[in-house]
């Protein structure tokens, strides 16, 4: 497998390539496993808290909230001490995958969604893109498509949400 | 909701809002509680959004992963791994060790271990005087290492010494066995002169007629003398044996004392011993047998 440098993959992240976050997990997850077994995590929720560490980096170097200029390995490592020492019980892991019932039937309301709508409302809402950028990542001609583009797939999104919403309240 | 309340929304979200723009906002939230609800609702479809995102990735990152519970637990792959280093360590040791007797089908012999039982469980305890005196029969124990004459030293009958002895000794047990004092080259004396004459003088002939063809080859000489030679160990037995054993070229025997006055003599498939003036007679056998003293001593003519 190729190495890439920091700057290689702020860039790959940048650019909304989620590949990048594989080449990530092959280099440093048997490290970060037994960082945190010898921090005391057991053995089968390593995958888990690993998995939502780097996703937080992600997300932190999408908004460019961290430096390219950082050592990323010990960035990587002492994330997953911090986020263990503060985050982690098996039971408050179990308590995160079970969230509020409300937020539940929005997040299934949102995942069956059509995969374009799905990634232009990411587009806008995770990564926080302008739509000039999102236009320009998904190949629209101009903007203004870009906009109406979201205005409709959020549109969509609300009204099943409000359905779904109004049929819990019935029963 | 209008286009336009629900990007003032987003920017009042994302802290976008400033000065006066941001105020009358705060005043309308502040009046207005369906607008507060609008906001509420919008910024859980926003939540919504990005954990179903995170999620997704989570979910990805974990199936590349692929990481799955090991089936046998860690620990007992720590002992089994323990157990098989120290049985091929046992192994190792029984087959190239110091103590390896060579029995290749016994790798997993746990001598070692057994030697340790077999010495506790071999010591004498040591017996005081009085319990010692008190004993009717002793035993006779041979007490000397170094010299042989200890072996052949007849059996004494019991008395006060001996077993004073024996208690001295009681702690040092030696188990004696058979032991070789010397060995020689012994030529039978022949007894028929005339006929082993005429073979001497066929050797000479032969011997001649080889010089005179070959003489500066130097080839080793066939020494016929050496043949008839015989190797006469002389042994003791601690439970003083007296016998022989004669094979081929070779004459074993027991019980003999003083071996610079053995002498022997052959003749027609015959052999005798002369030891201490008197003849015995020596038959090839197998095994051991008695010296029996000979009765054609009459004959026997040097």
């Amino acid at each position: 497998m190729a190495r890439y440098t920091n700057q290689q993959i702020f860039d790959f992240i940048h650019n909304g390539d989620e590949s990048v976050l594989f080449y990530l997990s092959e280099t440093y997850f048997q490290t970060g496993r037994r960082l945190l077994r010898r921090s005391g995590c057991r053995d089968s929720d390593t995958p888990v808290v690993f998995s939502r560490v780097l996703t937080q980096i992600y997300r932190e170097i999408q908004q460019n909230k961290i430096s390219p200029n950082i050592d990323l390995e010990k960035f990587i490592f002492n994330s997953l001490k911090d986020y263990f020492s503060t985050n982690y019980t098996s039971h408050s892991l179990e308590n995160d995958q079970k969230s509020s019932t409300t937020k539940e039937d929005m997040i299934a309301c949102f995942s069956i969604m059509d995969e374009n709508s799905r990634k232009i409302l990411a587009l806008r809402y995770v990564e926080n893109l302008s739509f000039e950028e999102i236009a320009a990542r998904l190949n629209f001609s101009n903007p203004f498509i870009a906009e109406h583009e979201f205005n409709k797939a959020f549109n969509q999104f609300e009204n099943i949400s409000r359905a779904r919403l109004m049929l819990q309240e019935e029963s | 909701m209008s286009i336009e309340e629900k990007q003032l929304i987003d920017r009042y979200l994302q802290n976008k809002l400033t000065g006066f723009e941001l105020k009358s906002f705060h005043d309308r939230m502040e009046t207005d509680s369906n607008f507060r609800k609008k906001i509420s609702f919008h910024n859980l479809l926003i939540e919504c959004i990005q954990e179903s995102e995170n999620k997704r990735l989570n979910s990805s990152i974990q199936n590349y992963i692929g990481y799955k519970k090991p089936s046998v637990p860690f620990a007992l792959k720590l002992i089994v791994t323990f157990f098989i280093v120290t049985l091929s360590g046992i192994v190792l040791w029984n087959y190239l060790g110091p103590s390896s007797t060579g029995n290749k089908h016994n790798y997993l012999s746990l001598d070692f271990l057994k030697k340790k039982k077999g010495i506790e469980s071999t010591q004498v305890p040591v017996e005081s005087k009085e319990e010692s005196e008190k004993r009717s029969n002793p035993i006779k124990i041979a007490l000397s290492k170094d010299t042989a004459n200890a072996f052949v030293e007849e059996y004494e009958n019991p008395t006060t010494d001996s077993n004073n002895l024996y208690i001295e000794n009681v702690e040092d047990i030696v188990v004696k066995k058979d032991q070789m004092l010397v060995s020689i080259y012994l030529k039978p004396i022949a007894m028929e002169i005339d006929s082993l004459g005429k073979k001497d003088t066929n050797i000479a002939v032969t011997k001649t007629v080889s010089d005179m063809l070959n003489p500066s080859a130097d080839l080793p000489e066939d020494n016929v003398s050496k043949t008839e030679n015989y190797l006469v160990e002389f042994w003791v037995s601690p439970v003083n044996y007296t016998g022989y054993k004669l094979s081929e070229n070779r004459l074993i025997l027991f019980g003999i004392e003083e071996p610079d006055a053995v002498e022997l003599y052959s003749g027609k498939n015959k052999m005798w011993m002369k030891y201490d003036h008197k003849f015995y007679y020596l038959e090839r056998n197998d095994q051991f047998v008695s010296l029996r003293l000979s009765s054609d001593i009459p004959i026997l003519k040097r």
